[in-house]
């Protein structure tokens, strides 16, 4: 497998708080990495690490090439008092491609034109971005990381506060995005029934285990038990696996 | 009543005061969008400060109100750590500090005190043709760059930590626009007052996006609302011998209510 990112024994923090002392991580092609863990664990931070927006204070982050990052923040955190139009924001992720002075040419029109597509809100182009709905403005940020045609998907939290509809939909875009794109994913969430059956490799925000990466097949019920604290029932029901 | 813009140091007044108001309100909407407001006033604070310092030391006040702001800018664009001191408090503490060893350099200087007077208040009647030329060369420079660069100012002012990830310098530009913000508020700072400058950077862009529902729209009505008020207060100035920052900042606040209102009863009378 290709690697794309890698932490050797890194330490990430922000000013005199470290979250990640001697982390150990390897993110190869085509991987989907789920990072799980209470708010204010750390999540964004390593998500942070892994787009080199945060340098580790020590330890190294190797990147394959110029690797191009689509990043979905956290819905919340978007501001919404802004007219800006679904089309708008989606053309925003082409801005360091079409340059200054410039404006966006076919080219970008059309990538802008497929990202919507593939994310099912093509009709929504002209909307205001403040009038959606949960589901469909999680859809717009993840068009607009598509739009800048990513090696590297990175999401914060995007089915945080969507009703239950919402979050089956945009579960079922995020597999078709790996699944059948091939993209490379690494999530965060705290939510860990929701994607387990979606990721290969999990990382898991708790003293003892922040450093391991684990797969599906190291799962069990008494190690979610020690990593959450309480005991879990952890068992495959008609093909999918699930905490009870 | 537009006669009396037939004055010829009354046009002088008129064009600087509309350049000063259109930059600011065009400045405005990506401090509104970056819900940096309170950087303007602390901003402006500085600015005066640094007048106050030029007139107590001697020096040029223009240079002196430029250094200040621009060390302001340094000091606010350093992302600290919520943990160690909030952003929100730091601007508090700098518009107090500033603000409060201002009126002190002014109190203890005769001249400073006879100009440093009209710092807050300002009043446009006095500016001159040099004046004029630093206003208006200062606005050409922050419109030429914001020309080159506005699609990654909007870019980086709507969702900075997406457009970092997306490969875009968010700290180089967050910093060149903090400095066009800077430079227009110290230069505007001697001719206008800081009640002018920080009202022209916040009402008519805070207008607007109310009022509109696109972007390119805020903009433009952000600029046409500074050209309103900017000649509307500056009549009312004149005619009532009123002090001109605050007889403009008057006039803002006239539209802001005036639009508002009719834009909430267009949609009552809709609605019903």
């Amino acid at each position: 497998m290709k690697r794309m990112v890698e932490f050797k024994k890194a330490e990430l923090g922000y000013g005199r708080k470290t979250v990640f002392k001697d982390l150990d991580l390897r993110i190869d092609k085509g991987d989907f990495l789920t990072i799980v863990g209470p708010n204010g664990s750390g999540k964004t931070t390593l998500l942070r690490g892994i787009m080199g927006l945060l340098k580790p204070s020590s330890g190294e982050v190797e990147m394959e090439g110029s690797l191009r990052f689509g990043y979905c923040m956290q819905r919340q955190f978007v501001p919404t008092f802004f007219p800006f139009t679904v089309g708008e924001i989606v053309m925003m992720a082409r801005t360091g491609l079409i340059g200054p002075l410039k404006r966006a040419s076919e080219e970008d029109r059309e990538k802008c034109r497929k990202a919507l597509e593939i994310t099912g809100i093509s009709g929504l182009s002209r909307e205001r971005f403040y009038d959606l709905s949960g589901g469909q403005k999680q859809r717009v940020l993840i068009a607009r990381a598509l739009a800048l045609e990513p090696d590297f998907l990175v999401l914060d939290e995007p089915t945080t506060d969507l009703d239950v509809r919402a979050e089956r939909d945009i579960l079922g875009l995020i597999k078709k995005l790996h699944k059948e794109a091939g993209l490379t994913i690494a999530l965060v969430s705290h939510e860990f029934n929701e994607f387990v059956n979606l990721a290969e490799k999990f990382i898991f925000l708790h003293e003892r285990f922040s450093n391991r990466v684990f797969k599906l097949e190291d799962l069990s019920g008494e190690l979610l038990s020690e990593i959450f604290g309480t005991k879990i029932v952890f068992r495959e029901i008609e093909g999918h696996k699930m905490i009870l | 009543m537009l006669e009396i813009f037939k004055e010829p140091f009354m046009r002088i007044v008129l064009v600087g005061a509309v350049i000063t108001g259109v930059t600011c309100s065009y400045l405005g909407v990506f401090m509104i969008l970056k819900r940096i407001v309170f950087m303007g006033i602390a901003l402006s604070q500085a600015a005066a400060l640094g007048v106050a310092i030029g007139l107590f030391a001697g020096i040029s006040p223009v240079a002196a109100s430029l250094v200040m702001t621009l060390a302001a800018i340094v000091i606010f664009w350093i992302p600290f750590s919520e943990k160690d001191i909030s952003g929100e408090s730091l601007l508090g503490f700098a518009y107090a500090f500033f603000a409060a060893l201002a009126v002190i350099l002014v109190a203890k200087n005769p001249l400073a005190e006879a100009r440093g007077l009209n710092l807050i208040s300002g009043n446009l009647l006095y500016m001159g043709m040099s004046d004029l030329i630093t206003i208006g060369a200062a606005a050409a420079a922050v419109f030429a760059l914001h020309l080159v660069f506005f699609k990654q100012f909007i870019f980086v002012s709507f969702d900075r930590e997406t457009a970092h990830a997306a490969g875009i310098k968010a700290n180089l530009f967050d910093f060149i626009l903090y400095l066009t913000i800077g430079v227009t508020i110290s230069l505007s700072m001697m001719a206008a007052g800081v009640i002018f400058v920080f009202s022209s950077l916040v009402i008519p862009a805070m207008t607007a996006v109310f009022l509109m529902r696109s972007v390119w729209k805020i903009f433009f009505m952000s600029a046409i609302i500074a050209v309103v008020g900017v000649v509307t207060g500056l009549v009312v100035s004149y005619v009532w011998d009123l002090p001109s920052g605050p007889a403009i900042t008057g006039a803002y606040g006239a539209l802001f209510f005036l639009l508002s209102g009719t834009k909430i009863l267009v949609g009552a009378v809709a609605r019903s």
